[in-house]
């Protein structure tokens, strides 16, 4: 064998070997409780960034400050729970803990945009399913239900399926097979890629070993949420979600689009019913049902407490008065639609100001204590301590 | 990318092992045969595959006639089937609608009824190669006799998503040799260059993809030196984009034990324009001399038609790239650019020869001045032309 002909040898040879270690080093990777001090999921640590978060790391966050004898409380959901528009030492978040006091823990898993039984929501299945004594708080509006697959965070799905962490619930499998039937060839496409992605990462963890050292050490991929320097490791991120300014400099930009927002929650959802009333359209309702009944698995709906979030007074004031009916109409309605399917909804937001807001939707810190006193009993009633 | 995908992971890890298990010549011709036509029915769906399928069967035929004639139709074939699935919305829509306006929009509504929304995968690339070998046969060469070997040529699928665009002499030459044994050292060097494409690729080029269109909506509010970067950047990009690919193309079919010929020659060290057409997307520049610029006559009629066949082979090579405006505006720049590096020094007398002069002295004049005709040529090749023009306009007012 000469020189040229043995390097090749080694050279081959360290692809397998060095291959190998990495699923070592990823297995190793995937039960690291990290990230450290965690408040809640910011530009940093957020697919927003290109940081897709593993599975794995979302749990072992949700378990890091867990001991027997506590309830875990995840709170999933969107924006509006993720505590946009309130400082990190503001967030609710950390008021319903300190509402909850010791026996419950509370852990913020709500992305922004995600559905109301999506991304977090499915760390806290995969936490009841291990028999781990779990709260899921979740938000949404009326109207909103959406699949666990195919939105932004539908990775997270095929992750914790693929690394069989969540409930068997064959009507979840049954409902996105119809839909990718009827998706584009490019939906389906890609989403093949994910479940082939999530097929193979479930044995050979190369998302854990990835993202532990963008989260320690580098990251390579350039985003404008980090730059200039994207290259530096997550961990060093800093939570910088914009807070409310004071009440006058609120509500000022972007009103009529805002208030079209607001008269669009309810808009498609009811129709006049003769008599200078309204009433619920039926089809819609029946397609959230249909998505409940599908989505969340049963075993999971007496654990959960789903938030629907009303918008500012200051957009619910400027409805006319048919509007606003509407707008009550609609929320009671699917407020008891949620119930139906045994799963604990509330309206918020009806007897807040908007001291309370930092825009249509999203609270200021002030609007984050009262919400944070309401769940707190929310959660009380469906867990006590 | 279509290399980055799971889906080729996954390829790659079944096909590859057993390409190199496969000791019978024969079978493992078969077994990259199947491997070939699994990943090009899975990238372009059936759609995509069927049109290719037609042609490659018409260019065999064709070509083992031995009938110059034959071969010269299925050359007329392959380009009308390029012409219709790729440039018919761009030829009414554009062209036709700017003299005729009604005929325009008629012929584009009756061709978006029958027309894929997208044209078949590589089409262009099938093209290329097929009119390659038609024309080479019909100059007398030996055509390939074998089917299975025609088919290998036609869908190799290292190459057949960038190119390079293979000649078929080369190839078949090739073929057996790595049918029949494959070097260890070759194997390694291949996997050494896909590590090295996918790390110009991931690495470098989709990050300045990602700055790129994040600074792109704002480019007008940037500093002049903010600016000047962009350029920059967009110049890097391509080419670590491209030439990444290439890297990755030519590592994977070194890996199965054929070599595919360079495409990039360091093409930014360039002194000229010329120099750098030698050096960039090589096995296009020298199909399009070969296949257009020697048969529209090339040299040998003359200044005025040498530079005529320039400009037109480059307005082609433009349009080659997308059925787009800016894209045969950015053919015509280098075309015309190419034409003033061979005029300037008589056409502007002896400003010209003191020009040439000082060129000849200064080589890093001359790239200097290459580096920045090119740069500035990606602005069109990027963007539409008014919005390539203003961005230009920023950059040379320093504004």
């Amino acid at each position: 064998m000469t020189f040229n002909q043995l390097k090749a040898l080694v050279l081959l040879l360290a692809i397998p070997v060095g291959f190998a270690l990495a699923v070592r080093l990823g297995r190793e990777a995937e039960g690291y409780a990290k990230p450290q001090r965690f408040v809640r999921l910011h530009y940093g640590i957020s697919p927003e960034s290109l940081y897709y978060l593993p599975f794995s790391m979302l749990e072992n966050v949700a378990l890091a400050r867990w001991a027997p004898g506590k309830t875990i409380v995840i709170v999933a959901g969107n924006s509006i729970l993720n505590g946009y528009g309130q400082a990190e030492r503001d967030v609710w978040t950390l008021r319903l803990q300190e509402e909850l006091g010791d026996r419950y823990v509370v852990v913020n898993l709500a992305f922004r945009g995600a559905l109301p039984y999506e991304a977090g929501a499915l760390v806290a299945e995969s936490l009841l399913r291990r028999n781990y004594p779990v709260v899921l708080v979740s938000n949404t509006s009326p109207g909103t239900v959406g699949r666990v697959a195919g939105n932004a965070y539908g990775y997270l799905y095929y992750d914790a399926l693929y690394k069989g962490r969540l409930f068997n619930h064959p009507a979840r499998d049954a409902n996105i097979a119809e839909w990718e039937a009827t998706a584009t060839p490019a939906v389906r496409a890609e989403q093949d890629e994910l479940r082939r992605a999530a097929r193979l990462d479930a044995n050979l963890r190369f998302q854990a070993l990835w993202h532990h050292v963008g989260y320690r050490h580098l990251f390579t991929t350039w985003n404008p949420h980090t730059r200039p320097q994207f290259w530096q490791a997550r961990a060093s991120a800093v939570d910088n979600l914009p807070v409310a300014p004071p009440l006058a400099e609120r509500f000022r930009t972007e009103v009529a689009s805002e208030l079209t927002i607001t008269q669009g929650f309810s808009v498609n959802l009811a129709e006049p019913d003769g008599s200078g009333s309204w009433r619920v359209l039926g089809p819609p309702a029946e397609i959230v049902s249909d998505l409940i009944e599908d989505m969340i698995p049963p075993k999971m709906r007496r654990h959960m407490v789903m938030l629907l979030t009303q918008n500012a007074p200051f957009y619910r004031t400027r409805l006319t008065p048919t509007e606003l009916a509407r707008d009550n109409l609609v929320f009671s309605a699917y407020e008891q639609q949620w119930r139906k399917h045994g799963i604990a909804a509330h309206i918020v937001g009806l007897d807040f100001t908007d001291e309370d807001y930092y825009d249509r939707s999203h609270l200021a810190a002030a609007g984050g204590r009262k919400l944070a006193r309401l769940t707190a009993d929310y959660v009380r009633q469906i867990s006590p301590p | 990318m279509i290399f980055n995908t799971y889906w080729f992971v996954l390829f790659t890890v079944v096909f590859f092992p057993g390409y190199w298990l496969i000791r019978w010549p024969a079978a493992r011709g078969w077994w990259l045969l199947c491997g070939c036509a699994v990943f090009h029915t899975h990238f372009a769906g059936p759609a995509g595959v069927v049109p290719i399928v037609v042609l490659g069967a018409l260019t065999y035929a064709c070509a083992l006639s031995g009938n110059r004639l034959l071969c010269y139709g299925a050359v007329a074939a392959c380009v009308i089937a390029l012409v219709g699935y790729k440039y018919t919305h761009f030829l009414s829509a554009e062209i036709l609608a700017a003299i005729a306006p009604e005929l325009g929009a008629k012929t584009n509504a009756i061709a978006a009824t029958w027309l894929p929304a997208i044209p078949p995968l590589a089409l262009s690339f099938f093209t290329f190669e097929f009119v390659h070998y038609l024309v080479d046969v019909a100059r007398g060469h030996a055509p390939i006799r074998r089917p299975k070997e025609f088919a290998l040529f036609a869908i190799y699928f290292p190459s057949l998503v960038a190119g390079p665009i293979k000649r078929y002499q080369d190839f078949t030459a090739a073929l057996p040799k790595a049918l029949g044994r494959v070097e260890l050292a070759d194997v390694a060097a291949g996997a050494q260059r896909v590590a090295l494409g996918f790390c110009k690729k991931i690495l470098l080029a989709d990050n300045l993809t990602l700055a790129l269109a994040f600074h792109e909506k704002d480019f007008f509010a940037l500093t002049a030196p903010e600016a000047w970067l962009f350029l920059a950047a967009l110049a890097a990009r391509i080419l670590l984009d491209f030439s990444g690919y290439t890297d990755i193309a030519l590592g994977f079919s070194q890996m199965l034990g054929v070599r595919l010929p360079e495409n990039f020659n360091y093409p930014y060290a360039a002194t000229g324009l010329r120099d750098f057409w030698a050096r960039w997307h090589i096995s296009l520049s020298s199909w399009i001399r070969d296949y257009i610029y020697i048969p529209l006559g090339g040299s040998r009629h003359g200044r005025f038609r040498r530079f005529l066949n320039l400009v037109v082979a480059f307005a082609l090579c433009g349009l080659w790239h997308g059925p787009a405006g800016h894209f045969l505006l950015w053919g015509l720049w280098h075309g015309g650019g190419l034409v003033v590096q061979a005029t300037y020094r008589t056409a502007l007398g002896p400003l010209g020869a003191k020009l040439g002069a000082g060129f000849d002295r200064v080589p890093l004049l001359g790239w200097l001045v290459t580096l920045l005709f090119v740069a500035f040529g990606w602005l069109l090749f990027f963007y539409p032309v008014a919005q390539a023009w203003a961005m230009a306009v920023k950059l040379l007012t320093f504004r």
